[in-house]
């Protein structure tokens, strides 16, 4: 295919959406608003963000936000641990995991576990306070170690932070980059999320804003870096596709394990 | 592919006779329906949220070229590359082309109803690659060389007396003794069977829910979280879609989400909906090295110019097919299309011609598709305009000019009337209704008409007129 083609496929199927605009039956009902993009937006903007948060709160019907999240993610069959302190939270992660693997199924292959996360400031932290500790530390892949390799030898637990958490769905929001790289929230075996507290919030738009805000700081003013993948996470990996019946770990994660900290 | 039986009639017929279909789609009422019910009552606002929508969609495409430009050049300004074909041919080709570029040799593919409409998997096997569909439904169809029968849930068909099947002849690597009972062997299986599949694919394939204008993001809602494998784990990541899935923000794909599951599956949201696009490219980030975007036409610009316009906002969500009652009884095969249901029967003519112009009368004409539809689709409307279309033999028109002739004039029209009602009561039958009629035997052989009175509407209005003055 020469680039000749692919130019006049282009030009061709451009062609036929412009004729289309012309012809299209114009609608007439109460929802037709036939405002330019530049209005569109704007309306967003100034009224229906604000709306659809505001819709949104009252369906929690003023409980809790954070408990509102919780209520959401356990009744999707995710696990939410509560380290008292910081220091306590890799202790914590790990006591639970290896607990876990010496019950897991007997016939299945020994479970040599292993936690990996990205290059993640936060948990460079978090793994210098826990130093004194004997328990199992996060492995922390970064560029120079990262091939996808070491996720190929069988299947890892995988520790993750998230950038911001939805309320009306319990719904987790993560960012793609050397922080977190993407397939570690889907090819763990067991997922842990770490969530500040504060970033949980009632709706998508106001989570959206929190992810737009970071992107802008990390960016340039008139550039902000939008995140190359955006993963809305709300439970643990499932299927219903044998007759119906839910059943959890189709691909992805079989737990998903929360943490939420102040 | 198999092939399907010709004619609507007859698949239905044979449909209706199949004991174990019926009890595989025993499961809709309360897997779909109820609990479709159960998240729309969460939601206080469920309505707004439709009437938002439908608004986002009418917009969008009211507007289509400009936000298909933005796409584009945000797509290009990630790195990414837009492709654009006007018929499946050229989409397979495209395609075809970027894995040969690559020599690729494994594709893993996540479920794509597009793909479907184009026959891409069979055609990327058939052209000498290994293409694995991913999603575990699509996956046990793949094995069985079947269409699916559920834009959401493939494989809603199979029991699992067929799955074991096939899966003892696929897998013939694993003990043949091994224990496949529950939901939970079937998944571990296919778990560890795909997951090799995924860390040693060259090229990965999803569709898209949505694209989104302004940033030039693809999004795609799965629960398993096979589709995020595909498109996170092989160096390239293709993306086919088409126009009518584009929204101008995030905010606004945010509010067509809040409708997707719930409509669909009753979930809240499904458990993974990922917006990704561009290839990865900061130090230290794991993606893909290249991405690329197909969108076909296929029809739809055409659908746009025309009175079907309205069809074009569909989500793909299956609520209508949920709530058929055809669908429900026949389930998708008998249908013959890869879009089956109400949904199916107005866009099947679009794109794969007149032959499906029969699926129009695969409806009762209940409405209830139009109830439940999320972004109020019209659909007994566009599907009765398909039946219109698709009518062989109209009426002939002196029939109709008669009837026309003899209803303008009253007197005449009261006295044909006393006239011909007592022998159509005769002929009706008892008041019971008739079980035969006269060349109407189509009719009655699954029904019994009802029964006709001796005194026509006018002449009974007449007389209750009378009764109440005295």
């Amino acid at each position: 295919m020469s680039l000749k083609d692919s130019n006049s496929r282009r030009h061709d199927f451009y062609a036929a959406l412009k004729s289309a605009e012309r012809t299209m039956p114009q609608a007439d009902d109460k929802l037709s608003l036939k405002l330019t993009p530049d209005q569109w937006q704007q309306q967003n903007k100034d009224q229906y963000n604000q709306r659809l948060t505001e819709l949104t709160r009252a369906a929690l019907g003023g409980e809790d936000v954070v408990s509102f999240f919780k209520a959401h993610l356990l009744a999707q069959k995710a696990v939410f641990l509560e380290p008292t302190s910081r220091a306590k939270i890799l202790p914590t992660i790990a006591s639970h995991l290896s607990s876990e693997s010496d019950s897991s199924n007997a016939n299945e292959a020994p479970h040599q576990p292993r936690l990996l996360s990205g290059d993640n400031p936060f948990i460079h932290q978090l793994k210098a306070a826990s130093k004194d500790s004997d328990e199992l530390l996060p492995v922390i892949l970064n560029a120079a170690t990262t091939p996808l390799e070491a996720l190929k030898e069988g299947e890892p637990d995988c520790i993750s932070t998230a950038e911001a958490g939805a309320a009306e769905s319990g719904t987790l929001i993560l960012v793609s980059g050397p922080e977190n790289p993407t397939p570690l929230n889907f090819l763990a075996r067991r997922h842990i999320v770490l969530i500040k507290k504060n970033k949980i919030f009632a709706a998508y738009e106001e989570a959206l804003a929190e992810i737009d805000s970071q992107s802008r700081k990390q960016g340039s003013k008139t550039e902000p870096a939008i995140p190359r993948t955006i993963n809305m996470i709300s439970g643990p990996s499932r299927t219903a596709d044998i007759e119906q019946t839910l059943t959890l770990g189709a691909h992805g994660p079989v737990e998903l394990i929360i943490v939420i900290y102040e | 592919m198999q092939e399907p039986i010709e004619n609507l009639k007859n698949r239905a017929h044979q449909a209706l006779g199949d004991e174990k279909l019926k009890a595989a789609l025993s499961v809709i009422p309360e897997g779909f329906v109820n609990k479709r019910l159960k998240a729309k009552a969460a939601r206080p606002d469920f309505s707004a949220l439709s009437d938002r929508a439908v608004e986002i969609k009418k917009h969008t495409l009211e507007n289509i070229t400009h936000y298909l430009e933005r796409f584009e050049h945000a797509v290009s300004k990630a790195g990414g590359t837009v492709h654009f074909a006007q018929t499946p041919d050229q989409a397979r080709q495209i395609i075809e082309q970027l894995c040969k570029e690559r020599s690729a040799k494994r594709i893993v593919k996540g479920k794509s109803m597009i793909s479907e409409e184009i026959n891409l998997a069979p055609h990327l096997i058939k052209a000498g690659y290994e293409c694995i569909e991913t999603d575990l439904g699509e996956y046990l169809i793949q094995l069985r060389g079947e269409m699916p029968s559920h834009i959401v849930a493939p494989a809603v068909h199979l029991t699992r007396d067929d799955i074991r099947q096939d899966f003892q002849t696929a897998h013939d690597e694993l003990p043949i003794e091994r224990a496949l009972e529950t939901p939970e062997d079937f998944v571990k299986e296919a778990r560890g069977i795909l997951r090799e599949k995924f860390l040693n694919a060259d090229i990965g394939i999803t569709g898209a829910n949505f694209l989104i204008a302004e940033n030039g993001k693809t999004v795609i809602v799965t629960n398993e979280g096979n589709g995020d494998l595909c498109q996170s784990l092989p160096q390239t990541h293709i993306v086919i879609s088409s126009f009518e899935k584009l929204v101008p923000t995030m905010e606004d794909a945010m509010t067509m989400l809040r409708l997707l599951a719930r409509s669909a599956t009753g979930q809240p949201i499904s458990t993974y909906t990922t917006f990704t696009g561009g290839p990865a490219l900061k130090k230290g980030e794991l993606g893909p090295t290249e991405f690329h975007v197909v969108l076909l036409d296929n029809g739809r610009s055409r659908m746009l110019g025309s009175d079907y316009s309205e069809m074009l906002r569909c989500i793909r969500c299956g609520a209508c097919l949920n709530h058929c009652p055809v669908y429900q009884n026949l389930g998708g095969h008998a249908y013959g299309s890869v879009y089956p249901g109400p949904m199916g029967a107005v866009l099947s003519p679009q794109f794969f011609g007149r032959s499906m112009l029969e699926l129009s009368h695969a409806s009762s004409f209940c409405g209830r598709c139009n109830e439940v539809c999320p972004v109020q689709i019209p659909l007994t409307k566009l599907m009765r305009k398909w039946r219109a279309e698709g009518r062989q033999k109209p009426l002939p028109l002196i029939t109709m000019k008669l009837w026309a002739w003899l209803a303008a004039k009253p007197a005449l029209y009261n006295w044909a009337m006393r006239l011909a009602l007592p022998i159509a009561a005769k002929i009706a039958g008892s008041k019971s209704g008739a079980k035969h009629l006269p060349g109407l035997a189509q009719w009655t052989h699954h029904r019994t008409a009802p029964s006709v009175s001796k005194q026509s509407f006018q002449s009974q209005w007449a007389k209750s007129e009378k009764a109440g003055e005295t």
